[in-house]
């Protein structure tokens, strides 16, 4: 593919260690387009491999505002279907600059191992020294043993390993969107993590056309924004004004996706004055809170709002979805929680539930089209004009082919 | 025309990194710019860099630096800042992308 992709895709079979360039064919995109519904296709054609696939779509990784997403497309084993989970933050793109738009990962590796994907090179590195470290101990030590802390990474935790379907695929340190429990489907694999850096390019057919159509989509998402963010923003999660008063005592600066205007992400500082703005020798002062509706559900369960920033913390280095395990920390005072994830992280089950996307973002009509767009759902969510009708205007220009509306549906 | 970092406004999105590198290259990458974002991600400390003809920005969240050409900087942004010494200065374009992609004003251009 010529624009807005790369001109191959990786099938990664973990059985046999062998990683095999596909061309990604023009006629294959102009039949499905990206994101999840390019997933998809590639689900079925290596379904006998039970593949996780991790995809981008047209957007990712270019100026198009929300352009940060990547999805996650497998079985979920919480719904018993092929779900789709978000890959927010700056995995998706990392992901598609690292040479591969789409990576389907198939079949189990003998023994703990990690992918390491850079510059259209796919390496298979043994991870057995890092099964058992916890998820920000794995970020660390793959950064620093391949000498770059822009790495980008797709791990799991205890959690993951144990094949809990309360396990989620993390984002570097933080939760990200999987509620479907795919990272148990990591564990079952030998899969410790997948690690994406690159120093792609990403051509435009129409480039002056496509920038000047940005810029004003750019100006129409920030008129439709709210002017808050962080903790004043998350509106489509339901968190009580008394447990905000309490988080406010905790915050620190708030963070956006990659190429994302809507910074709904936000740090709670609890091992320091979260007024510091220095770098300080204290190595893990908080969280950062990626899961906003996750945290919604854990005070909905009655962890205490001064505590629930530690037991963010923790869920996340043990690879648990804090919004699956919500209802077993009920009731419980900051101690007894921490200690409840440790055992929920030996062995524990997510509630079933029927979705196709995950609901880590707040649904809306737009969701289906920024899946496949690759642009973040919750700045959709947020913005009328990221629908699919634009998305097909803005890819019949970015890429020379006809695309409508109907192309950004499932 | 010059750029003017306002750090306190960046949301580390990274948007003027694909804007710049536009400019020079008329690709999406984000490895061409003369603005680069760093981060300390545990620590919620990040910022910008931006590498001029003789010196650099440094956009750090508790101010703005100048390091002139040669010297060191006390913080760990003087470290991360090390892949952005091989990149072309800012040639203070005009209408520049990095500032009409920056999504909060935390870059302008100033005469």
């Amino acid at each position: 593919m010529d624009y807005l992709y790369t001109e191959y895709y990786l099938v990664v079979d973990l059985a046999t260690g062998e990683a095999e360039e596909v061309e990604l064919e023009e006629e294959f995109v102009q039949e499905n387009v990206g994101g999840a519904k390019l997933n998809m296709a590639l689900y079925e054609e290596h379904k006998d491999g039970d593949p996780v696939v991790l995809g981008t779509g047209p957007f990712t990784s270019t100026l198009v505002p929300g352009g940060c997403l990547g999805v996650i497309t497998a079985k979920s084993p919480v719904t018993g279907n092929v779900a789709h989970a978000p890959i927010t933050w700056n995995a998706g793109a990392e992901l598609k600059l690292s040479g591969y738009s789409f990576v389907v990962i198939k079949n189990k590796a003998d023994n703990p191992t990690y992918l390491w994907l850079h510059d259209e090179i796919a390496d298979f590195v043994d991870a057995s020294a890092l099964w058992g470290k916890d998820v920000w101990e794995t970020v660390d030590v793959i950064r620093d043993e391949q000498g770059e802390d822009r790495i980008q990474l797709l791990s799991i935790g205890k959690a993951g390993e144990n094949k809990l379907s309360t396990a989620q695929i993390m984002n570097n340190y933080w939760g990200d969107g999987d509620r479907f429990g795919f990272g148990a489907l990591f564990g079952e694999k030998n899969l410790k993590a997948v690690a994406v850096r690159g120093m792609g390019e990403l051509d435009i057919d129409d480039a002056e056309a496509f920038i000047e159509k940005t810029e004003e989509l750019l100006g129409k998402v920030k008129s439709a924004l709210p002017g808050k963010s962080g903790l004043d923003a998350i509106d489509f999660a339901d968190i009580p004004d008394d447990a905000k008063a309490a988080l406010k005592s905790q915050l620190h600066r708030v963070e956006a996706d990659f190429n994302n205007p809507f910074a709904y992400k936000f740090f709670l500082k609890y091992r320091e004055d979260p007024s510091v703005m220095k770098s300080t020798d204290v190595e893990e002062p908080g969280v950062l809170i990626s899961d906003p509706m996750g945290l919604a559900a854990l005070l909905k369960a009655g962890v205490p709002a001064d505590a629930v920033g530690e037991v963010f913390e923790k869920a996340f280095k043990l690879g648990l979805n804090p919004a699956a395990v919500a209802s077993k920390l009920s009731g419980k005072d900051k101690d007894a929680a921490l200690a409840e994830l440790d055992s929920l992280a030996e062995s524990s089950e997510a509630e079933k539930f029927e979705a196709t996307f995950s609901p880590f973002a707040p649904s809306s009509d737009r969701m289906e089209a920024a899946y496949i767009a690759g642009i973040c759902p919750v700045l959709a969510s947020k913005v009328e004009a990221l629908n699919a009708e634009m998305f097909a205007e803005l890819m019949s220009i970015g890429t020379g082919m006809d695309f409508d509306a109907d192309a950004f549906k499932m | 025309m010059a750029i003017k970092v306002d750090p306190e406004k960046c949301i580390n999105c990274g948007a003027c990194e694909l804007g710049c590198s536009f400019y020079r290259d008329e690709v999406f990458t984000t490895m061409s710019a003369s603005v680069m974002m760093y981060r300390e991600e545990k620590k919620n400390y990040f910022g910008i860099m931006l590498k001029r003809e003789d010196d650099m920005i440094l956009g750090r969240p508790e101010g703005v630096e100048i390091q002139k050409e040669g010297e060191e900087s006390d913080s760990d942004a003087g470290a991360s800042a090390k892949p952005i010494l091989l990149r072309e200065p800012c040639d203070n374009c005009k209408n520049a992308m990095c500032v009409r992609f920056c999504p909060t004003g935390s870059l302008i251009e100033v005469d």
